[in-house]
């Protein structure tokens, strides 16, 4: 027989059995065994899988920064070398769908292995995540785990075992697929036109995406205090563009130094971004980066200090998945470089 | 004496419908010769004459010319433009006005169509994005170009010419070439000849038009009517059949599949679409051309002009197509947003950036009026092609490891008019 799947398994603070609201700050432990609905997991399981490993993470204190935790739970538990990963199920609460889905995705993108939650219809973390996790239909509560567990498991199972889950197992992840028709675009759009007008149904080829919300950070509160950090998506790079940045479709972004310049010289920089008419900029590379003007507001005491270096990339046509990830490692830059109390302008064009 | 205008008088005045004639030939081979001539459904072509054409235009030079041919193992970069042979029957009026010739009115007259060949300019233009076209039988349901004869024009620019003097300099070298390449129809028996008439005959459909975008947003992001770059067009009427007649002119050097192509232009696969459709199934009634704009004020100037034409036309329903990608949504929602409100339905043309595991949400903007969409495809999903046999134009591709000539995984996005947004392509997305 085929040695049992390994999975880890993770939970909020109240179904971990730690506590309740009082306890939605605690901090991520490990437990080296199945705990709460994980036993319900591992009867249904049987000896086809093992709970190995149960991840618990306050709802607060994972939502207050979802992507860093998500990504610290994820290293977690690529160190046990799980089959499969499962979250929740969350049910109705929004919170705790939320993690499950944020932390469902981060163990998706690290491990490659299948990552299965469970979630009501009306939870509103579905939107979000369902692309990135197979998220399993449960009841509103939790008085239908039992219902939910089996679900899950029958999910995981079909997934960890390469069979195609039944119709209805998972909700559909919206993924797009590329597929090529007998008709072209135009027959089509024209087909569609006829029905639209002529009040017959029709069904759109792209149903509208849903974004996830992205909150902006509380505004600073002593802008005299504070280092302002530029940087812009506008494709600003040394001439020469020594990283390559590539003008579409980027997958990298440049940090340079501004040490020693009071503004934006047009002879030291120019553009690498096929995506807008850039002849403006590059006659005065300060109106998209506009170091002429902090550097005054700098010597005005407006502003206490300016970096000594900007960020820069090209946002054309740059898929989310690299956008976020720019996003997080230039965050993570200036906090390790400039510490607390910085602003950033960041232009867009 | 003042005279008196009477509905009768006025019907008197009433102008005859415009006709345009095109004398289609269906070319099934192109062989570079030693003289340029048309024998039956061979094209031939004399490289020499085709350099001192392009001499005659001035700038560039032409370094090589190829003929291609269906599903052969060739592969071309960067290709810039792609335009199908055209020329008047009356060698007085020019097939692109406003470029080989003065820009008088097209859309009338007699003009002959090498049906089955295209003229593809190659050539490297800083701040042009690269694009790749692709014969081998593989890349057929992404690269429409791989099902016609192609003569391959590449380029070379003077070391230190202005790349918008080089770009002007190889569209007006190609379009004399494919101008000289239909003229050597003239006088010959075509295959048949498609009598296309506008206005059509009214009728008791739904009354239904074409909200036509384009994309004129600066340099190397230039559309061209008659000649005049339409980045500061007001939004206007066109007589369907001056489109088919070369009066809208490419030179968008946007991502490659996102822009609209001048072959595709003057076959404009809506506008034949709807005449197609005149009377069975609904009542063509109009062609707005707008552009999209770079500037959010500007777009909505320009929206909202296109809704008044479209009020002025008693439109009931259009379709609108997507030129480029990104800021240009802003332009698509905004209209779907305005027409609806007027009651139109609205059926919009798109491609999607769904990210290469189609996971990311497709569209920078939506509005939620917009619930008919017809998807060409997801620009991010990757494509891997076997090695080719024949190279033409440039040898490296940013993006490409290796040779361009060996196997080569790209996106959609490079791949010539793969997810076109004038639904030319037969590509689309399904959501699993």
């Amino acid at each position: 027989m085929e040695r049992p799947l390994r999975i880890v398994h993770y939970l909020n603070q109240f179904f971990g059995q730690i506590g309740g609201e009082d306890k939605a700050d605690v901090g991520c432990e490990v437990r080296p065994l199945p705990v709460g609905p994980g036993l319900a997991f591992k009867q249904l399981f049987a000896d086809r899988a093992e709970i190995v490993a149960t991840v618990i993470c306050g709802d607060n204190f994972i939502a207050e920064n979802l992507e860093e935790t998500s990504q610290a739970v994820a290293e977690t538990v690529a160190r046990h070398a799980p089959d499969l990963f499962l979250a929740g199920p969350a049910f109705s609460s929004g919170r705790y769908g939320m993690a499950c889905g944020a932390v469902c995705r981060a163990v998706a993108h690290r491990l490659r292995i299948p990552v299965v939650t469970g979630m009501s219809e009306d939870n509103p973390a579905l939107a979000i995540y369902r692309s990135h996790a197979y998220v399993a239909p449960t009841g509103k509560s939790a008085a239908k785990m039992r219902e939910a567990a089996q679900k899950m498991v029958e999910l995981a199972l079909d997934l960890a075992q390469g069979r195609t889950p039944p119709e209805g197992a998972f909700y559909a992840q919206g993924i797009r697929e590329l597929i090529r028709l007998q008709q072209t675009g135009a027959v089509r759009a024209m087909d569609m036109l006829v029905a639209s007008v002529s009040g017959r149904p029709f069904t759109t080829e792209l149903p509208l995406p849903t974004f996830e919300k992205v909150m902006p950070a509380p505004a600073l509160s002593d802008l005299s205090q504070a280092t302002i950090v530029l940087g812009t998506e506008g494709g600003i790079t040394p001439v020469g563009n020594p990283d390559r940045i590539e003008m579409a479709m980027a997958t990298r972004f440049g940090r340079y130094s501004l040490t020693g310049l009071e503004s934006m010289l047009p002879e030291r920089f120019s553009v690498a971004h096929g995506g807008y008419d850039n002849r403006d900029v590059r006659e005065d590379p300060n109106r998209l980066v506009p170091l002429d003007v902090i550097r005054d507001l700098a010597g005005e005491g407006v502003v206490a200090a300016v970096g000594e270096f900007f960020y820069t990339t090209a946002g054309n046509a740059t898929s989310v998945d690299n956008a976020t990830r720019f996003g997080q490692q230039i965050a993570k830059d200036i906090r390790e470089t400039l510490g607390d109390n910085v602003g950033v302008i960041f232009t867009s064009t | 004496m003042q005279k008196t205008v009477t509905p009768d008088s006025l019907a008197r005045n009433r102008y005859a419908p415009m006709t345009l004639e095109l004398a289609i030939h269906s070319i099934h081979d192109i062989r570079l010769a030693s003289s340029s001539r048309l024998e039956g459904k061979i094209l031939f072509v004399n490289p020499r004459e085709l350099e001192a054409i392009v001499a005659e235009s001035g700038r560039v030079r032409l370094a090589e010319t190829a003929a291609v041919h269906p599903h052969e193992r060739v592969r071309a970069a960067p290709v810039l433009d792609v335009v199908e042979p055209r020329a008047k029957e009356d060698p007085k009026v020019w097939a692109f006005p406003g470029w080989t010739g003065p820009p008088v009115s097209a859309g009338h007259g007699r003009t002959h169509v090498l049906r089955g060949t295209a003229v593809v300019a190659v050539g490297r233009i800083a701040g042009a994005q690269d694009a790749i076209l692709d014969m081998g039988p593989q890349a057929d349901p992404y690269c429409p170009f791989s099902r016609t004869h192609n003569l391959v024009l590449v380029f070379e620019a003077p070391e230190g010419l202005d790349r918008v003097a080089a770009d002007d300099g190889i569209r007006k070298a190609i379009l004399r070439v494919a101008e000289f390449l239909a003229g050597l129809a003239r006088g010959l028996e075509p295959d048949r000849t498609e009598m296309w008439e506008w206005p059509p005959v009214p009728c008791q459909k739904p009354r239904t038009g074409l909200v036509y975008l384009i994309q004129s947003q600066g340099d190397l992001r230039r559309t061209y009517v008659y000649g005049q770059p339409a980045d500061s067009l007001l939004p206007t009427l066109l007589d369907p059949l001056e489109v088919l007649d070369g009066a809208v002119v490419s030179g968008n050097f946007v991502l490659p599949a996102n822009k609209t192509c001048t072959y595709i232009h003057q076959n404009h696969p809506l506008i034949t679409e709807m005449f197609r459709r005149h009377s069975s199934q609904l009542d063509f009634v109009g062609v707005i051309l707008a552009n999209e704009m770079s500037r959010l004020e500007d777009k909505e100037r320009s929206a909202h002009f296109v809704a008044k034409l479209a009020r002025l036309l008693r439109i009931q329903g259009v379709v609108i197509n997507q030129e480029g990608g990104g800021n240009t949504i802003t332009d698509v929602m905004m209209l779907c947003r305005i027409l609806s409100g007027l009651d139109i339905k609205v059926v919009l043309l798109v491609n999607e950036f769904a990210g290469s595991d189609g996971k990311t949400p497709s569209l920078a903007e939506t509005t939620p009026e917009a619930t008919a969409i017809v998807s060409a495809g997801n620009n991010d999903h990757l494509v891997t092609l076997p090695p080719t046999e024949r190279l033409l134009g440039m040898t490296d591709f940013p993006g490409v490891e290796g040779p361009l000539s060996g196997e080569i995984t790209v996106p959609l996005s490079r791949i010539y008019a793969s997810t076109n947004q004038m639904g030319f392509n037969s590509l689309s997305c399904r959501s699993r």
